[in-house]
């Protein structure tokens, strides 16, 4: 294959990740990455800087509508990325020392994780009528949704730590860690899932960004790669997001999930060097 | 929620897809001029060696690419897009501040400051 052809056929695959991605409710970046590393045969550290630029594009396009809309909520946002951008920078530091074994390893229980996550049953909706906390009170966390109805965040401490911990994966990984944003927001903060999913989004490229400026000095970013996924995954996403409501996204879901922990296995395996 | 918070965000959502349909031109018109000017060159990515230090550098990589020099015209691209979340929130700072929130004008500050600095580490 000359060069033309590789970058189309990356490109495709980039775009074909971002459809996905925005059907089931993931990111690019998580899914790209294994696709440039077990199909293209491209060094992890290159697929990871490739997918984080992604992962900034199509965060940013997408939280720029939700921030119009007013439900992300952007006091909590702010304040979680303290814990996420302090994390990714450590995590990408973290990146920048360890093997590729070890981050293909990582990068392969991340998945699993993320699909087991999205598997999960739709989170419960009791979350009105929960008491105000102190701590919540302070920092102002508590907002209305839907407007009228205001709802009040639970475990800002506790969420916060999980917080740190997305943003080391964030940057370890170079993925958007979204599916854990969400995890810690809904789960330990309780917060309402419409609030969490766009305050989520505003996170993603704030916390990416805290370790692209590393990768960039480590040289992980190949303008010759990074266009082509980077363009392609926001293509395919911006495509994605306006079929969500034309296909039915249940089904789709668990196939994709099945798919998902399968290339985490391979990935998995390729950290013990075990090529299937 | 009043007036100068919802102004505050559609400027935000303005500058965040502003930057990124400039940084997506610019790493088009840059790939397509690179595959044109490099049509049989493979890409080095199967095995890693790093990229060429004026492809690391923010300052080499602007005047690269006012050269004309086509792979630092998509690491310009790629620069926007990692300035977008950084003028984002930037952004909240200045807005937070003029709503005479220290607090949160503080935390933006803070997360605008992490930012920049992993950009020197």
């Amino acid at each position: 294959m000359n060069d033309i052809g590789f970058d189309f056929a990356v490109a495709i695959a980039a775009f074909v990740a971002g459809v996905i991605g925005s059907l089931i409710g993931l990111g690019g970046g998580i899914i790209i990455t294994p696709i440039l590393v077990l199909g293209f045969g491209i060094d992890i550290r290159y697929a990871m800087g490739a997918a984080l630029a992604s992962v900034i594009a199509t965060s940013s396009g997408a939280a720029a509508a939700y921030l119009r809309d007013g439900i992300s909520n952007m006091r909590i946002g702010l304040f979680l990325c303290l814990a996420t951008t302090l994390g990714a920078v450590g995590g990408a530091m973290l990146a920048g020392v360890l093997n590729t074994a070890i981050l293909s390893f990582v990068f392969g229980l991340a998945l699993l994780a993320t699909a087991a996550i999205s598997l999960r049953k739709s989170p419960d909706s009791s979350k009105i009528a929960l008491p105000e906390t102190p701590i919540a009170k302070k920092l102002r966390l508590d907002d209305e949704y839907p407007a009228g109805h205001t709802y009040h965040v639970q475990g800002v401490v506790p969420g916060f730590f999980v917080m740190v911990i997305a943003g080391i994966l964030s940057g370890l990984l170079g993925i958007g860690s979204g599916a854990f944003k969400v995890l810690a927001m809904d789960q330990i903060m309780r917060i309402p899932f419409k609030v969490t999913t766009t305050t989520s989004n505003f996170m993603i490229g704030v916390t990416a960004a805290a370790s692209v400026g590393i990768y960039l000095k480590n040289g992980y970013l190949d303008p010759v790669l990074v266009y082509p996924v980077a363009l392609g995954v926001l293509a395919g996403s911006f495509l994605g997001a306006r079929l969500i409501n034309l296909v039915p996204t249940g089904v789709l879901k668990v196939i994709f999930l099945v798919a998902i922990v399968f290339i985490g296995v391979q990935m998995v395996l390729r950290g013990f060097h075990i090529n299937l | 929620m009043n007036l100068s918070d919802s102004k505050l965000r559609s400027i935000l959502a303005n500058v965040m897809v502003g930057g990124v349909l400039v940084a997506a031109v610019l790493m088009f018109i840059g790939g397509v001029i690179y595959l044109a000017d490099n049509p049989h060159a493979r890409p080095g990515d199967r095995t890693f060696s790093g990229e060429p230090v004026d492809l690391r550098n923010p300052v080499d990589i602007v005047k690269d690419a006012l050269t004309g020099h086509t792979a630092s015209v998509i690491q310009l691209g790629v620069l926007i897009l990692l300035f977008n979340p950084l003028i984002r929130v930037g952004f909240s700072a200045i807005g937070f501040a003029a709503g005479r929130d220290p607090l949160y004008a503080g935390i933006s500050l803070a997360v605008f400051l992490v930012l920049s600095i992993s950009f020197f580490l």
